[in-house]
């Protein structure tokens, strides 16, 4: 557990102690933000579904930056050859990224408290909802990461697991869109619901937490750390 | 201390390490020499555990709890200080958290950077850098070191130094230095291995190479 704690503080180590690593949230807070609070006062609604429907538009950007490094950048570098060769298991490495990359985005999350506070005083939004949409959130957080660390185990250049993991996190929220669903066969259509995050978020948001949703996100996780464990376990064939 | 028996290593049905054997003893510094390509590194990855191999031919002593090791080009995480990285390291060493600041202490004296420990590692200049990698390696006193072109890039004096400091180290423990360059391997080493094309083609005292350039060609091209 210590291993695994000491690799989560050194890779939001890694965030806190370089400028990039505020400026992403300071853009974060600005666009999110900006765009909340410019409809905010037409649509006069104590409510966050724009809120958060901004925000994980801009978590399919967000994501991709935060994780492409995680294991492309220790190969490029050759840091994963130190630390493979200490007593550290692939899945301790991985959990460790998965648990510091995780508390980074929370703070994403905790600039926004003040947006959230300044809904709470002019109005009375739904806590019931509200809990659900941060609920939903982190799911997708951790759903996000765990695929961005996945394509970042694949290669050793940060920019290719940028283009893997934006591609797969576009997908996720375009092929369940009214747009691409309209188009599709109804049995095909509801496969990819099925398959992919959104719908589910969608679900989670109302408020409406169940047992099938929370085990689809911890498969979602625990197969692509898994998958990312063979990809790293393939040095050693 | 170690012995490594019939190690042979593949990649893609290409042999890159070809059954290798040797012991090395305590105290001893051996010099892993050959051209670019002939198999050192792997050798050396094969020896940490980063690569394994079907069969185990690797066996350590008993009393070898852990291995340091420094690889070829040094990576180091230019976010943090060295007080920073030690720490990261003796926690992935499993040092317990008491024992954790006098370890530190200790490899920062040895390898001499007392005047640096509190500064970002991107900030160092190539000689601190390298000696914090070598005091990484150290941390939790292992009783083998590998390191894989410790010298490469540095200025002469710091060469000389780090010489010296590996010297120093060689007191407690056994180190095997992985180097292509042969006035390194006379200076520092007691033994020379050559190895070619992934085999060891020589292995002996280095008091006993009259000619080690003229060896060292003579057993490499072909």
């Amino acid at each position: 557990m210590n291993k695994i704690k000491a690799i989560a503080i050194k890779e939001l180590f890694f965030f806190l102690n370089s400028p990039f690593g505020y400026l992403y949230l300071f853009i974060i807070l600005v666009i999110t933000n900006w765009l909340f609070f410019s409809e905010f006062f037409v649509n006069n609604l104590s409510s966050f579904e724009s809120l958060f429907s901004n925000f994980y538009f801009i978590l399919i950007f967000f994501i991709p930056v935060i994780t492409m490094n995680s294991l492309a950048d220790e190969k490029k570098q050759g840091n994963w050859e130190v630390i493979l060769s200490l007593p550290v298991s692939d899945l301790e490495l991985l959990i460790g990224k998965f648990l510091g990359i995780f508390a980074y985005s929370l703070i994403s999350l905790v600039v926004l408290i003040p947006s959230f506070v300044t809904v709470f005083i002019l109005g009375m939004p739904d806590v019931g909802i509200f809990t659900g949409q941060i609920l939903a959130t982190i799911f997708l957080l951790c759903s996000y990461i765990s695929a961005g660390i996945f394509f970042s185990s694949l290669t050793s250049q940060p920019l290719v697991s940028f283009i893997f993991t934006f591609a797969l996190l576009l997908l996720n929220n375009l092929i369940v869109s009214p747009m691409v669903m309209s188009r599709l066969p109804q049995s095909i259509g509801q496969f990819f619901q099925f398959i992919f995050i959104s719908q589910r978020v969608s679900t989670i948001s109302t408020g409406l937490l169940d047992i099938a949703n929370l085990l689809f996100f911890f498969s979602w996780v625990s197969i692509f750390i898994i998958a990312s464990s063979l990809v790293l376990k393939k040095r050693k064939l | 201390m170690l012995k490594v028996t019939g190690l042979s290593k593949s990649f893609s049905g290409h042999k890159v390490v070809k059954d290798v054997s040797f012991d090395i003893d305590k105290h001893q510094i051996v010099g892993l020499l050959g051209p670019n390509g002939a198999g050192k590194t792997t050798l050396m990855r094969l020896l940490t555990g980063f690569y394994t191999t079907k069969k185990s031919s690797i066996s350590w002593s008993k009393d070898i709890k852990h291995i340091g090791y420094l690889p070829e080009n040094n990576p180091l995480y230019p976010f943090l200080t060295p007080l920073q990285y030690f720490k990261f390291i003796c926690s992935l060493k499993s040092i317990p958290v008491k024992k954790q600041n006098s370890e530190i202490k200790k490899v920062i004296n040895s390898c001499k950077l007392t005047n640096v420990y509190g500064q970002a590692i991107g900030t160092l200049s190539k000689g601190f850098k390298q000696r914090v990698g070598l005091a990484a390696a150290l941390l939790g006193n292992p009783g083998f070191l590998i390191l894989d072109e410790p010298t490469s890039g540095l200025d002469p004096k710091q060469i000389l130094d780090f010489r010296n400091l590996i010297k120093d180290q060689s007191k407690n423990r056994a180190v095997i230095i992985s180097t292509h360059i042969l006035s390194e391997a006379k200076a520092v080493c007691d033994r020379i291995m050559i190895i070619s094309k992934g085999v060891i083609v020589l292995d002996k005292l280095t008091s006993a190479i009259k000619n080690l350039e003229k060896e060292f060609l003579r057993l490499t091209n072909e």
